[in-house]
């Protein structure tokens, strides 16, 4: 009992990590177009998390019901299942985005759809048909979690140095540098974020780690 | 004459100007994280090429059909998308049946070339510029070549800073990130802003 607890303890840290030390963007790296490109506003940043969470989560789900199959369905077989249901979700998607701004598909462009191709659910949906269903669905909110602080956090910086604004109000920064919005200055705002997420998180750690010399120190 | 001025001019295009990598970031995941080392990148790049090609190619030839549609911009990516899955399940099925031991080694690497932003912005593109079927294939080989040319200037900047003493907390992705916004920004001079009066 004690050890069945302790498996399920280890796997939700597992998890838990996929939203700062294994952030799908800043540090694997997945995902980057549409958090490069398309976070330029605030709106555009929710726009994007909806997408990308309506799309991750269930195509994780399918993933590992999918790992039910027997072991002659060949793996593009299963990808091809996964990529029709994430271009589904892609109608709903856009229906609830219409609901937070209307013209949110039309500033977004193609990248509101490229997030149905995103390479987070190519890269974790093979590993997700090992899992079980509820595991699955807590990877895939993780996942979005991650997913949504990281690119909430660039539009935000990049609104508020853009334009000056937050949520589209006014704000009292006096200062606009418009060029933020371009792409360039999304791939050097997200590089910038990535570096600075890895400087935390390595703080983060020697801090535990004296804590636990300490600790032992203390107990010795 | 005319035509082949035309597609010259759409070609370079795609490859400096409006560089798929550096321009729009599509497919900059696969640039810079997934591991097929040098070698395996070209690979994946002529076969993202390939699978560019033809997706926009196929994108130019139903974008008239599309067009007559209701709500076609609801339904759009939907069909894009099915297409791209077609697509990659006849080219797995068929090297899968033909060279299964290169399939095997490969299979990664088809799924990522077909299932990117690169493939899908390539069909998405051929709307937004209004291309006819030829520009749209031309314009999709493009994409697939400035990869290909992101893939050898990533090299060049991989090689200069590794010798570079980065801090700690920039080494690798957020170093390579930056280093790809820079060539961004040259690339958005080239094409010119005025400057304030």
């Amino acid at each position: 009992m004690r050890q069945e607890q302790n498996t399920v303890k280890k796997n939700l840290r597992k998890e838990l990590d996929l939203i700062f030390v294994q952030n799908p963007v800043l540090v694997t790296g997945l995902a980057l177009a549409p958090a490069v490109v398309g976070s330029f506003t605030m709106k555009n940043g929710v726009g994007l998390c909806l997408v990308f969470g309506m799309v991750t989560i269930p195509v994780l789900v399918l993933a590992s019901f999918l790992g039910m199959l027997p072991e002659k369905v060949p793996q593009y077989v299963r990808t091809m299942a996964c990529a029709l249901l994430a271009a589904l979700m892609l109608i709903p998607a856009r229906m609830l985005a219409a609901q937070i701004a209307p013209n949110l598909f039309d500033s977004l462009g193609m990248y509101f759809s490229a997030v149905a191709l995103n390479t987070v659910w190519l890269v974790r949906a093979p590993l997700c048909q090992e899992k079980k269903t509820l595991w699955s669905l807590w990877e895939g909110v993780c996942l979005t979690v991650g997913f949504s602080l990281c690119v909430m956090a660039v539009s935000t910086v990049r609104e508020l140095l853009a334009y000056g604004t937050l949520w589209g109000k006014a704000t009292a920064l006096p200062l606009k540098f418009p060029a933020v919005a371009y792409v360039f200055a999304g791939f050097i705002v997200v590089g910038t974020a990535a570096a600075v997420l890895r400087w935390c998180v390595d703080r983060c750690h020697d801090i535990l780690t004296l804590i636990r010399r300490q600790q032992k120190k203390w107990r010795a | 004459m005319g035509t082949l001025v035309n597609i010259f001019t759409l070609l370079l295009t795609a490859l400096v100007l409006e560089n798929a990598v550096f321009s729009r970031a599509l497919d900059i995941t696969s640039l810079l994280v997934l591991p097929f080392g040098k070698r395996g990148l070209r690979l994946f790049g002529m076969i993202l090429t390939g699978t560019t090609t033809i997706a926009s190619l196929i994108a130019g030839l139903l974008n008239p059909l599309l067009g007559r549609w209701e709500n076609v911009q609801y339904l759009r990516p939907v069909v894009y998308i099915v297409i791209l899955t077609l697509l990659y399940g006849c080219v797995c099925f068929l090297l899968n049946w033909r060279k299964r031991d290169w399939f095997s080694g490969h299979h990664s690497m088809i799924t990522m070339a077909f299932f990117n932003c690169a493939a899908y912005g390539a069909m998405a593109l051929t709307v937004y510029s209004g291309f006819s079927w030829l520009e749209s294939a031309v314009s999709g080989l493009g994409i697939g070549l400035s990869f290909l040319l992101a893939l050898f200037v990533l090299e060049q900047g991989r090689r200069c800073m590794s010798i570079c003493n980065i801090p700690k907390a920039f080494r690798g992705l957020p170093s390579e990130l930056v280093y790809v916004g820079l060539i961004s920004l040259s690339l958005y001079g080239l094409v010119g802003h005025q400057l304030a009066a």
